[in-house]
């Protein structure tokens, strides 16, 4: 990981912590004087979302090399990720909806069957390339529920932006691999992480069920979400982000 | 832990049964507790025998005290299994190396001789008798010294299974080794006799409790169909086939590079086709081929055959004998029989359906046949014999760097260029940190 990333990521997340321990102090004030604002309220307190998170993965390899590898290597198929990611809402913003800072988990993995250098081998070849990819991220995350809290229409648009450092590493069908150079195949990439997407609150298809989760689970809300994202880690290193759409169950509690 | 038992007055309360435990049998006494006293005690019922019964119990001079077995000095010049289980088994290594099980035996005097019988019969009780069950003899010391002897049993006489035998077989050839076909094996029991006039006087009897012991020279079948896919210094073996067997313990794989043993009966077998050379080979276990793979062979009964006596327009030898396909032929693959010593290249569980060699030469051609092993390490009968050629591959790694990808070298690693922080990283950080001092600021105020 290049210094500088490190020096900006300690800052950050030192500014953060600053940040959040300040905020959590008024966060009940906040809340005291928008529920004052907001029509009454049975249910309980809200203070983070978790997300279950699903969906195709292409990573952007190919555009930092000076021809196709990754596609020759692995083939246009699609392949898939899975990921978690969890957010802190500690921030309602009056009349609009919540921003939090959300921290994400993703993995995937695709292998192919590696080439042959210069002979046709007299057999298939069994021993696979895996190319392993794990992106962690940390976002700033606004969700507008007004129009779900006051309008009763069950969508709840989003957007999420900020950083994203990804571990990456290529197992050759034996072990960790190395080029001609004798250099591992495993690294970090840093780069950026963003999103839009909607969620569709499940609450309305069954809400007497969705107030005793509340009630009894703490669960505020249920949603199912479709979102567009985007992670890119150009520059000098793999780049192993993907622009793809995301889907998945999300929870308020 | 050992009884005495009166013998033959007491005989049928020998219960065999209690596997586990070494039953003793003394002549002419009851059942007593401490050993100590097993003398003073036979000596008296033994006059008490001698006034009901009659002057002919009177013939024996002293009353035979019941060899004992000191378990824990029992000696084997084959190492021990490395499970620590089946310890006391004779497997078909054992059997060829002409292994020696040597049992330590206490005695209290050494008038009568000392015969040690194998068998799944009650051989105490037989020992004399016109039917001695399946009941063989496999040592005798005539003159056994005191307090202890230690009698070196050949496991060879063991599993020859002589039942006719009246004197311990000697010599026994390394023939007798291929006899038995049991893959299961037999489970036997020991019998430390001392023998008076042909009949049993005291006994020690050694069953070494729920490991048991006795003999298991064949392996478990191999399995039905096996396929080969290239590697780069490797192999994958496909398991297929397989059929149920409790005895199989693992899969073990067996690569021996084509042409080994094809001509060469003067030149030293595997040493003859270069297996020095091959990078890594010796991590397969194959430079040992030479001398191991020879003396194999010729105990498995498939021994050198010459280029001119193959078929050249069939490409070798007809696929029905079992011989490896003619682009990778050696003798010392066939299916059907014991794999040779020495060319082992990798093992893999039971439950495992493919295997992975170790360390091969890319370029070479390798006769690769697999084999079941089960717990005592007897290799199966081979399955039949493929080819395979492990080749240089292109990994993904090595396709990307080769076309201008940078990065790798460790998680922790540095760039290996000039790298500055991405702009959009900085931005989304900045925003973030804004955003959250914003916030900070709005709540003080």
């Amino acid at each position: 990981m290049p210094s500088s990333y490190a020096a900006g990521a300690l800052f950050g997340a030192s500014a953060l912590l600053c940040s959040v321990a300040s905020a959590q102090e008024t966060v009940e004030m906040e809340r005291t004087s928008y529920a004052r604002r907001e029509p009454p309220s049975d249910r309980s307190s809200q203070n983070a979302a978790l997300e279950l998170r699903f969906g195709p993965y292409s990573p952007k390899i190919d555009e930092n090399t000076s021809s196709p590898s990754y596609d020759d290597f692995f083939g246009d198929g699609r392949r898939y990720q899975f990921g978690i990611e969890l957010d802190w809402q500690f921030w309602r913003a009056p009349y609009l909806g919540t921003l939090g800072v959300g921290l994400g988990w993703g993995y995937t993995q695709m292998s192919a069957p590696n080439r042959a250098a210069n002979i046709v081998p007299d057999g298939p070849i069994s021993q696979e390339s895996s190319l392993n990819i794990m992106p962690l991220y940390l976002v700033g995350v606004f969700r507008i529920d007004v129009l779900a809290r006051n309008f009763k229409v069950p969508l709840v648009p989003y957007g999420k932006f900020g950083l994203a450092h990804a571990f990456w590493w290529v197992n050759d069908g034996i072990g960790t691999a190395d080029n001609d150079a004798g250099l591992k195949g495993k690294d970090t990439s840093t780069g950026t992480q963003a999103a839009v997407g909607a969620m569709f609150l499940l609450d309305v298809l069954e809400s007497s069920a969705a107030r005793t989760l509340d009630t009894e689970g703490g669960v505020n809300n249920s949603y199912l979400f479709f979102e567009w994202s985007m992670s890119d880690f150009s520059g000098d290193q793999m780049n192993v982000g993907s622009n793809n759409w995301v889907t998945g169950f999300a929870f308020e509690m | 832990v050992g009884r005495l038992v009166a013998n033959p007055i007491d005989q049928a309360a020998a219960d065999l049964t209690q596997s586990g435990e070494r039953t003793r049998f003394a002549a002419g006494s009851a059942r007593v507790g401490p050993r100590r006293l097993s003398g003073v005690l036979a000596a008296f019922a033994l006059s008490c025998l001698s006034v009901i019964g009659g002057g002919e119990a009177l013939a024996q001079s002293t009353a035979a005290s019941a060899p004992q077995l000191n378990e824990n000095r029992i000696e084997r010049i084959q190492p021990y299994r490395s499970a620590q289980t089946r310890r006391y088994w004779i497997s078909y290594d054992d059997c060829l190396a002409n292994d020696v099980i040597t049992f330590p035996i206490g005695l209290t005097d050494n008038s009568r001789a000392l015969e040690v019988w194998v068998g799944n019969d009650n051989c105490a009780e037989r020992r004399g008798s016109e039917n001695e069950g399946q009941c063989w003899l496999v040592a005798r010391i005539d003159s056994p010294t005191v307090p202890q002897t230690d009698v070196p049993v050949s496991v060879r006489a063991v599993v020859q299974r002589d039942l006719n035998a009246v004197a311990p077989p000697t010599n026994v050839p390394a023939s007798v080794c291929e006899n038995n076909t049991d893959p299961n094996g037999e489970k036997l029991t020991y019998y430390f006799i001392l023998e008076e006039g042909g009949k049993s006087a005291a006994s020690d009897v050694w069953t070494n409790g729920d490991d048991g012991t006795g003999y298991d020279l064949v392996g478990p079948r191999p399995p039905g169909d096996i396929g080969v896919g290239v590697g780069e210094n490797q192999l994958a073996i496909s398991i297929g086939g397989v059929a149920e067997e409790n005895d199989r313990e693992r899969f073990e794989a067996f690569c021996v590079p084509a042409g080994t043993g094809v001509a060469s009966e003067d030149a030293g077998g595997g040493d003859a086709a270069g297996l020095g050379g091959a990078p890594g080979v010796n991590a397969a276990g194959l430079d040992a081929a030479g001398a191991d793979a020879a003396g194999a062979s010729d105990a498995s009964s498939a021994g050198p055959v010459l280029v001119d006596q193959l078929d050249a327009s069939s490409g070798g030898l007809d696929a029905s004998t079992g011989a490896a396909p003619a682009a990778c032929f050696t003798p010392l693959l066939r299916q059907g029989e014991r794999p040779p010593n020495g060319f082992s290249c990798g093992t893999a569980n039971e439950t495992a359906r493919t295997l992975r060699t170790g360390a091969l030469q890319n370029g070479r051609t390798y006769a690769i046949g697999v084999s079941g092993q089960d717990l005592l390490g007897n290799a199966g009968e081979l399955s039949e014999i493929r080819c395979g050629t492990p080749v240089e591959l292109d990994d993904f790694f090595e396709l990307y760097s080769r076309r201008g990808g940078v990065g790798g070298g460790g998680f922790c690693s540095l760039p290996s260029g000039p790298m500055g922080p991405h702009p959009r990283s900085l931005a989304s950080l900045g925003l973030l940190v804004a955003a959250l001092l914003w916030r900070r600021s709005r709540s003080l105020a």
